[in-house]
């Protein structure tokens, strides 16, 4: 009985040793060969620009199939061009919440014309999805009236049958969205779509006098999950156009595309032409390549490149790669590059808003002849506009509006302050070391020219020895009291510095302290030496360029760092004495719900008269879009 | 029995494996997982000190997680628990050994060779014995609730011996684990011990001083042992609610 027992265990667990190799594949190892589908909305605060103005925007992120939760993008892109493809802004989108908001500054000096914003994330790419795409139109306040540009795509008008949106219609001309800006009229055909979530938005007034407390109320009652992002814009009517996509139906497109004529202008698909202005032509073989292979930014936002030697551009296999950022601490994060001379690094939080610096490890052999080439995720490209449906008031609001922007200048009148941002705990920090072994402050001491002296006199644990035409460095090990095998890595400000030349002249008036961590330390399967931080008074890592070796990259867009300066009446009487031209009444990019079943919001109209539009677009919780609007008139 | 009793041992630590593996996250044949995971860091220890009886509380390499204060945890790394030093070492990717930053650290889990279960550290600051102000030290999370108890894993001197290698004596200090507990009360307040006493334990709890003797003793726990101490603990638990 025994030994029958103990051969059945036997068995089991043989059996399992079989198993064990493919159960720990099964159960702990998620393959995918495809990236979740999904779409990406932008809702602008108005649809007609002036140069000079801001553009305020959120970007919405949606899921188009449940199949692939926890793949999700955390990261976005918005890019703005004009027709010629000429880039006006570029942004790379840190998505919280599946949303980012922010405004983008149109320099004054931009040319009257029709430009695209275009929205995606790397999914939709890889997918071959529709990119969002949206026209606007911006124009020069020294320009004449009627805006020349314009007038081939104007319509006036649009037909009632042409908005119920026959499924049919090919006319390239003009492809009606059939639901357009008005709250009415939905699709009329019975044909699939996902219903709008049934919010209702009411104001106290419909006639407002300048300067006068606006109440807007938003009921959502009807909608029991309840609201997971909203954003409001109030603003002149004839500022937006009668066809540009709603969130609503944009969402609609994106599912269930065959409901719809051909939208062309209002999707971009991502095709082989485009692709090939991202090849990295490889000479020696005469082939093209494609760019690093494109990763869903699930964890968050990819950096990728390669690193190729400079003079026979072959990319470098196992060369480690290093990503900081100026700070008050060493950070630092590295790669390897794969046999592709491929690197990609995650793009956190910790580096929203701040410019990337990517250098090669200075024991690379021969490092001073590699290049670092950044994947560039932005394309454009040259476009005909389609038709715009204007406002009837079209070429009276400009002229107005011109009048109004002069105003604004010469008043210096500014509804957008940049602020520091949340202050947020610094989550995922990629330290290098939390606490030295030494540090110096250097106003403890007598001033000295240049860091060799300092670190002669200062430092006894490190050694500078200049030689010929470089230096040569080593440090004390404070465990065994010997010289460490190889020479110490420096850092200027958080910032890896390959070079000790770049920093060997920052004198003790320049430099605030001084860390050294003198023992041999890894992160990751990186060792070094030991470690000296130079921490500078004034941002002399502003100084470190290609000549030092970094690739630097503008930061991330932080979705914190601004706040909108709307003036208020009643409770502040100082801004009576100043003129308030808006023609954007209102914005707010996250409306809050406080309780389940109302919310309201609160602004004051000002000194420009006419009728506004309110547009509130958002999505529920369980992802259903709704697009509302309502007209009030200041008199 | 004998062989009944290593086959069951040997079957738990499989399941344990299995269980614990991480999910990983591939695209394609790139593990992007791998991609997002923060690094560890520390001093390279190429010497250790030279002791007679193991410092640690595994002699083997096993995985754990370590959970970094930056709120990222490391997974599936190859460790060990040094109490001697009280460090935590790591196996790096280059297979260089690693003292693990101690500032960086918040807690660490790491699984029981023998049993294959999952033993959790925190970092706390503690008193302890030959320090005059409290320090930082990983405790081991024995029970957590209303009152929770850790223990400290520490392996101290006991005495020293002479090694003779090669013709040439030498002087080790000889160490064994000698475990200190702590009990954290509702109030924050620490009360540490190396061997529970039934009736300092009792005292512990003043406004149930009775319930509490009469439980120990329908339950016969007589705290001679660790495992008598969780369980009074998950008792005293369960009196409260």
């Amino acid at each position: 009985m025994k030994i029958t027992r103990n051969k059945i265990l036997i068995s089991f667990i043989l059996s399992l040793l079989f198993c064990f190799p493919i159960g720990i594949m099964a159960s702990n190892r998620s393959y995918q060969s495809v990236s979740p589908k999904e779409g990406v909305y932008i809702h602008t605060d108005k649809d007609i620009y002036f140069a000079g103005d801001n553009i305020l925007f959120k970007v919405y992120r949606f899921n188009l199939n449940d199949q692939l939760k926890g793949w999700e993008s955390k990261a976005a892109y918005l890019s703005i061009f004009n027709q010629n493809g000429g880039f006006v802004s570029k942004r790379e989108l840190v998505l919280k919440n599946d949303t980012h908001h922010g405004y983008i500054f149109l320099p004054d000096t931009l040319a009257s014309g029709i430009y695209k914003i275009v929205g995606w994330t790397n999914s939709m790419i890889m997918n071959e999805s529709p990119l969002f795409a949206k026209q606007i139109v911006i124009v020069n306040r020294f320009d004449s009236n009627p805006i020349p540009f314009l007038a081939p795509y104007r319509i006036e008008e649009i037909k009632e049958s042409e908005l119920v949106g026959d499924s049919t219609t090919q006319d390239s001309s003009f492809s009606p969205n059939p639901v357009g800006l008005t709250e009415t009229k939905l699709y009329t055909k019975p044909i699939k779509n996902i219903s709008s979530a049934d919010i209702k938005i009411f104001s106290d007034k419909e006639i407002y006098d300048t300067r006068e407390k606006v109440t807007l109320s938003i009921d959502f009652s009807d909608i029991p999950e309840g609201i997971a992002s909203a954003s409001i814009t109030v603003a002149r009517a004839e500022s937006f156009f009668e066809n540009s996509p709603n969130l609503l139906s944009y969402f609609n497109q994106n599912l269930f595309p065959e409901n719809l004529p051909i939208i062309t202008q209002y999707t971009q698909k991502f095709n082989d032409d485009q692709l090939k202005k991202l090849t990295v032509k490889k000479e020696w073989s005469n082939q093209k390549v494609s760019r690093t292979k494109m990763l869903p930014e699930n964890y968050g936002l990819v950096l990728s490149g390669r690193i190729i030697d400079s003079k026979s551009k072959r990319p470098k296999e196992n060369v480690t790669v290093m990503l900081s950022s100026a700070d008050t601490l060493v950070n630092l994060k590295h790669f390897s590059t794969d046999n592709d001379g491929a690197f990609y690094f995650i793009i956190d939080e910790f580096y929203a808003g701040k410019a990337l610096y990517l250098s090669v490890f200075n024991e690379t052999p021969d490092f001073q002849n590699l290049d670092i080439v950044v994947d560039d995720k932005f394309f454009s490209s040259k476009f005909d506009p389609q038709n715009f449906a204007v406002h009837s008031n079209l070429d009276g609001y400009i002229e107005e509006c011109k009048l109004i922007k002069r105003a604004q200048k010469a008043y210096n009148i500014k509804f957008i302050r940049e602020t520091n941002g949340e202050i947020e705990p610094k989550s995922g920090t990629p330290y290098l070391y939390r606490t030295p072994v030494v540090r110096i402050k250097l106003a403890d001491y007598v001033p000295m020219d240049n860091f060799e002296d300092i670190s002669n006199e200062i430092i006894p644990v490190l050694r500078i020895q200049k030689q010929k035409y470089s230096y040569s460095t080593r440090i004390v090990s404070a465990r065994t009291r010997s010289l460490l095998l190889r020479e110490p890595q420096f850092f200027l400000d958080g910032i890896y510095v390959p070079n000790l030349g770049d920093i060997i002249n920052l004198s003790s008036e320049e430099l605030d302290r001084i860390e050294v961590v003198n023992l041999p330390w890894a992160l990751g399967s990186l060792e070094f030496s030991g470690i000296v931080a130079l921490y500078s008074k004034n941002d002399n890592y502003k100084n470190l360029n290609q000549q030092s070796g970094h690739t630097i990259i503008s930061g991330i867009s932080s979705t914190n760092g601004y706040q909108m300066n709307f003036p208020t009446y009643e409770s502040n009487k100082a801004n009576d004495n100043f003129p308030d031209f808006r023609e954007v009444l209102f914005w707010l990019p996250n409306i809050e719900f406080a309780n389940s079943q109302s919310t309201s919001v609160v602004f004051y109209t000002s000194d420009v008269k006419g009728d506004y539009a309110a547009v509130v677009e958002g999505l529920t919780t369980s992802g259903i879009p709704f697009s509302k609007r309502i007209f009030i008139t200041v008199k | 029995m004998m062989i009944r009793h290593k086959i069951l041992t040997i079957l738990m630590g499989f399941i344990a494996l299995v269980v614990h593996g991480q999910n990983e996250l591939f695209y394609e044949d790139f593990n992007i997982t791998r991609l997002n995971e923060p690094n560890l860091f520390g001093e390279i220890l190429y010497q250790q000190t030279l002791t007679s009886g193991s410092q640690f509380l595994f002699n083997e390499w096993t995985k754990g997680n370590v959970e970094l204060s930056n709120g990222r945890i490391a997974q599936n790394v190859d460790i060990k628990y040094n109490g001697y030093t009280d460090e935590l070492i790591w196996l790096n990717p280059s297979l260089k050994i690693v003292v693990v930053d101690k500032n960086s650290v918040s807690g660490f889990s790491i699984i029981d060779p023998k049993t294959g279960s999952m033993l959790t550290f925190k970092k706390m600051r503690v008193k302890v014995p030959f320090y005059i102000q409290p320090t930082e030290t990983y405790l081991q999370v024995l029970h957590q609730g209303k009152y929770k108890l850790y223990a400290f894993r520490q392996i101290v001197q006991s005495g020293r011996v002479i090694n003779t290698e090669k013709n040439r004596s030498f002087e080790l200090p000889e160490i064994k684990p000698k475990p200190l507990y702590y009990i954290e009360l509702p109030n924050q307040n620490m009360v540490q011990f190396y061997k529970a006493k039934k009736s300092t334990f009792i005292n512990l709890f003043p406004n149930k001083k009775n319930e509490v003797k009469h439980l120990l003793s329908s339950q016969k726990i007589r705290l001679k042992h660790e495992s008598e101490l969780v369980k009074a603990m998950e008792i005293i638990e369960g009196m409260e609610k």
